[in-house]
């Protein structure tokens, strides 16, 4: 079956991405420690507007922390399963070393969105994870399973979403043959998602809830959570997603018909 | 640089619409929450611009981030440097010098043309001594943070890898340098903390000066600390570089 095929590849990828990283042992416990400061600094900074404001734009400080744990879960999950991907597509357009994917008996998508698992990040996604579970854990409010379950699962849609953008980031590079495609702004409008989307107004609401989602990543997830009505939220999420899904097929398909190949 | 012009000013200009972006809506929301007109002795107005300077002052005393020297080291680049009659980091830091150049020209470019559009803040006067003070702390600063930038590459010769170190530094010392939060907002404990290190002379400082908030003796006292930090921290880089250079084989790794 086909899936079945694709798992066991996938299992492939992450025994030699593992085996890999026992290569650079220094490089794991550097990244251990990069990743702890960037999410003490994330709690720290919240910890502090809390200690001058009781309410950020309408949520509580146990709310702003189980955002913050959502939003690193994201953060840890991309770097972990598609950042070093993504950051190698520029470089297989230009180099023209995409033909040796191309030639593949399997998507070429798949192959060049997953092959490389950060296996030196997964600890980090593990912290991530113990994070946000603190954050659940110590809230005072009601939180049926329900809503959890809704929850934890838009978190990986949140991931995925992630994912989708930062790709259509980087595609350009078929047309524009830089190396990075427009993946540095990227990382500029992605800081957006550390943000719960309520402190932004209309048209910056609306910008960053349909055209660049970042607040769909994290921000949306956990305002399920607290939401007395959060249907609309879901079906919003789920909409985007889907064409985000589909922006991303179609941009890649034009994308190949104008590769040149080596040395493009 | 300029092979990429167009990416090199929209990625400037994004960075920093970005910033001051989100610090807007951020404490535009905290401030009508509180319904408050000072938060520690910042109003809404003199908030946002300590973020505007924060912003273009952070990329002055940053400058390139790059990790020039690990990919030298890495890649066996730094073999051609070690021919040439100069010492290696003189070279890199007339790279930082070009680069801080551009950006003091960008922020140039970028405050006037903000000044100009939105006018100056309410409870803000422009003196162009304050931006002097504010530009040449910053000029002192980026000396520092290039120093310790270059310490950290300098563990490339011993690692296969410093990325992580690098961004781990990084995230650090722009939250204790007063670059996410302005220091006055950190509990007192802390802020007291911070000051034993060289790291609100780096960004809370500078930003401070241009804001107008600080005399010709802070001006004094906060470059003696920055010189007073340049000391040992210039004697590990060149420590480093010394043993590393013995370790460094020259054919990449």
């Amino acid at each position: 079956m086909n899936l079945a095929r694709y798992a066991r590849l996938y299992g492939h990828f992450l025994r030699f991405s593992f085996s890999k990283a026992l290569e650079f042992r220094v490089d794991f416990y550097f990244r251990v420690g990069m990743d702890v400061a960037y999410y003490a600094m994330n709690l720290a900074f919240f910890k502090i507007i809390f200690l001058h404001s009781k309410y950020l734009a309408g949520w509580t400080d146990g709310q702003v922390t189980i955002f913050v744990g959502a939003f690193i879960v994201v953060d840890a999950i991309h770097m972990t399963v598609f950042a070093n991907n993504i950051f190698q597509i520029g470089d297989l357009i230009n180099k023209g070393d995409l033909d040796y994917y191309l030639v593949r008996p399997v998507s070429t998508f798949f192959f060049v969105s997953f092959r490389d698992f950060a296996a030196n990040s997964f600890l980090n996604l593990i912290i991530a994870v113990g994070v946000l579970i603190w954050a659940l854990a110590r809230y005072t409010g009601a939180l049926g399973w329900a809503r959890i379950s809704v929850f934890l699962l838009l978190i990986l849609n949140g991931a995925l979403l992630h994912f989708l953008v930062a790709i259509l980031f980087i595609l350009p590079t078929f047309w524009t043959h830089s190396r990075r495609g427009l993946q540095p702004l990227f990382w500029q409008t992605a800081r957006f998602m550390e943000r719960p989307h309520s402190i932004f107004t209309s048209p910056m609401r609306w910008i960053l809830l349909t055209i660049l989602p970042f607040s769909l990543m994290a921000s949306v997830p956990s305002a399920v959570l607290f939401e007395p009505r959060p249907g609309l939220l879901i079906v919003g999420t789920a909409v985007v997603t889907v064409l985000f899904f589909s922006a991303v097929q179609w941009v890649w398909r034009k994308g190949l018909a104008v590769y040149a190949s080596a040395s493009s | 640089m300029f092979s990429y012009r167009i990416d090199f000013w929209v990625q400037f200009f994004v960075s920093i619409a970005v910033e001051i972006a989100i610090a807007y809506f951020l404490w535009s929301s905290i401030y009508s929450t509180e319904g408050a007109s000072r938060i520690s002795g910042y109003s809404l107005s003199m908030m946002i611009l300590y973020y505007v300077f924060a912003a273009f002052g952070g990329r002055l005393v940053r400058g390139n981030e790059r990790m020039i020297i690990a990919t030298d080291i890495y890649d066996g680049g730094l073999t051609k440097y070690l021919l040439y009659p100069v010492r290696y980091v003189y070279v890199i830091g007339a790279f930082a010098l070009a680069f801080d150049t551009v950006t003091l020209l960008q922020m140039a470019i970028g405050l006037s043309t903000m000044f100009a559009v939105f006018g100056l803040p309410a409870g803000f006067e422009f003196h162009w001594m304050n931006m002097l003070m504010g530009t040449t702390a910053c000029f002192m600063a980026s000396i520092l943070y290039f120093i310790i930038y270059v310490a950290l590459d300098f563990v490339a010769f011993w690692v296969d890898t410093v990325w992580g170190l690098s961004m781990m530094f990084r995230f650090s010392i722009q939250f204790l340098s007063g670059f996410f939060l302005p220091l006055e907002l950190f509990p007192k404990p802390l802020q007291r903390a911070i000051y034993y290190t060289p790291f609100p002379y780096i960004g809370a400082e500078p930003i401070k000066m241009f804001l107008g908030r600080s005399s010709w003796p802070q001006w004094v006292h906060a470059n003696m600390m920055v010189m007073l930090w340049i000391i040992p921290m210039a004697g590990l880089m060149q420590l480093l570089w010394w043993r590393g250079v013995k370790n460094y084989s020259g054919v990449g790794i």
